[in-house]
């Protein structure tokens, strides 16, 4: 059977989640695949299925900017949509996508990487389901089943407001905001910044759609949202747009911020002699791409955390690495002041987490 | 200890009945209810899980609606309950520790216990014993499927 494509233009932020979660409700043993294209039409902040959504995102900040926040019934994390993207939505029968997830993602990205790549953008696939460039992430995915219907969606960024991402989420303080919003810009990538200028949208949806076709082998064949789908997207915007629905218990608790699949931030908090220390960092991989230390109490020598920040940058977060760069720094370490052992305690326990984060 | 099938590296316990379709499994208890769980392959497709959600104790099911939501680093989606009936006991150390589903997926990884409300039809409608194993050759080697197992698996 053909696949159906709906371009459904540009539509509101709602209709932007809801669109792919009606044509899953309607979805019927007759109904054929379908890949919707979109834009959502006006900025809003999406929460994944089962986080909570105070203490993810500032909501006070969301509704000072008018930013409505939705809770999607597909996982992940917390994403910021708006006009400068082109959401793309597949909503498939389990037996049309392959059954390991890693293989279907593999096959959702091909089209997106073939169609950057026919742009000069070199992206490329990194498992589970991130497409980057030179370890920037350009698109995002995810996937779920909603009643009888298997979902992929992702999207390609034109242009991203990372001043806003790093305002939307909720930060224990501002040196994790700007730790993160650093790890943003660094780490987060956009056709404008790849190519100067952003390719025009409708042909980014010709090339995408051709690759798409030629990933699946199938013809793909124009067509519009059904009455019985139309209704049931109605029917989950008055659904999503309920506080209960918002603010529904949550459950998924990650101990960091996720940058991309490699970089996330951590924070932890050292209790040493002359006070406490908190230290904020950004790891990629295993390793050490940022570090600030905030501590409860004078330190003797100017400068000196900050060189030892230095130091520890690009360093793995191993006890013996971390040792080294501590002993490096010369940081002054005597009788009433930091132990040397505190500071690696310090370093080591806010990366801690990062050996709890499952990665596939 | 309960006779087990390794099929291309994915575990089937012979003794419980499974849903093939729905990747779920059931074993009846001496009390009248069942337990229900993911079998081996639904946790290797899934991957890593990192929250599982089940419905509350008392919760009234029909066969086929979901149970529980379960969340991977990569995809979510529901567990559908095999038999009519109603959630008697929900396994805590689920909500605590969602990788004993990864674990465990057939004795400490199960979801819930079901009061059924009529068992013997529903258990005619799954499969068991050596036409699992079969089932899930088939289905296994059709598909090729394969179950992603973590260090310290020990189903």
């Amino acid at each position: 059977m053909p696949i159906r494509v709906v371009d459904a233009g540009e539509v509101s932020g709602l209709r932007s989640q809801a669109a792919y979660h009606g044509v899953a409700r309607a979805f019927e043993p007759t109904t054929p695949n379908t890949i919707v294209v979109l834009t959502p039409g006006d900025a809003h902040v999406c929460i994944g299925f089962h986080q909570r959504v105070a203490g993810e995102v500032d909501l006070a900040y969301c509704r000072r900017e008018g930013l409505p926040v939705v809770r999607r019934e597909i996982g992940g994390g917390t994403v910021l949509l708006d006009r400068d993207q082109l959401f793309v939505q597949w909503i498939f029968h389990p037996s049309s996508l392959p059954r390991q997830i890693g293989q279907r993602f593999a096959l959702f990205t091909a089209p997106m990487i073939a169609a950057f790549r026919e742009f000069g953008i070199r992206a490329e696939y990194v498992p589970a389901n991130d497409v980057q460039v030179d370890g920037r992430k350009i698109s995002g995915t995810g996937a779920g089943a909603v009643c009888e219907a298997e979902i992929v969606v992702g999207n390609f960024l034109f242009d991203f407001d990372h001043e806003r991402m790093a305002r939307v989420l909720d930060f224990p303080d501002d040196t994790f905001r700007r730790n993160y919003r650093e790890g943003l810009y660094r780490y987060m990538t956009t056709m404008r910044r790849e190519l100067g200028k952003a390719p025009g949208r409708e042909r980014v949806k010709s090339v995408y759609l051709k690759y798409c076709a030629e990933a699946l082998g199938e013809t793909l064949v124009s067509g519009e949202f059904s009455a019985r789908e139309l209704e049931a997207m109605e029917a989950t915007e008055s659904r999503f747009a309920t506080r209960e629905w918002l603010h529904r218990e949550g459950g998924l608790e990650r101990p960091g911020r996720k940058i991309h699949a490699d970089v996330w931030v951590y924070q932890g908090t050292e209790s040493t002699a002359p006070g406490n220390i908190r230290t904020t960092v950004r790891l990629r991989h295993d390793t050490i791409d940022a570090i600030t230390f905030d501590c409860a109490f004078p330190v003797q020598e100017s400068g000196a955390l900050r060189r030892l920040e230095s130091e520890l940058r690009h360093v793995r977060l191993a006890h013996e690495p971390v040792a080294a760069a501590v002993d490096r720094s010369k940081i002054h370490l005597g009788p009433g002041g930091l132990d040397r052992g505190d500071v690696i305690r310090a370093v080591l326990g806010a990366g801690a987490p990062a050996s709890s984060i499952v990665h596939p | 200890m309960a006779e087990r099938e390794d099929i291309h590296g994915c575990i089937v316990h012979k003794e419980l009945h499974y849903s093939v379709e729905d990747h779920t499994w059931v074993r009846p208890n001496d009390d009248g209810t069942v337990t229900v769980g993911m079998t081996d392959i639904a946790q290797g497709l899934a991957g890593p899980i990192l929250h599982a959600r089940i419905k509350k104790v008392g919760t009234v099911r029909k066969k086929g609606r979901p149970i529980a939501t379960v969340e991977s680093s990569k995809w979510v989606g529901p567990v559908k309950l095999p038999v009519d009936g109603t959630i008697a006991v929900v396994n805590e150390t689920v909500a605590s520790d969602p990788q004993v589903i990864n674990r465990s997926p057939y004795t400490k990884g199960w979801l819930v216990r079901i009061q059924p409300d009529n068992l013997d039809e529903d258990l005619a409608q799954m499969v068991t014993g050596q036409a699992a194993v079969d089932a899930y050759r088939e289905r296994i080697e059709t598909e090729g499927l394969t179950c992603a197992h973590v260090a310290d698996f020990e189903d």
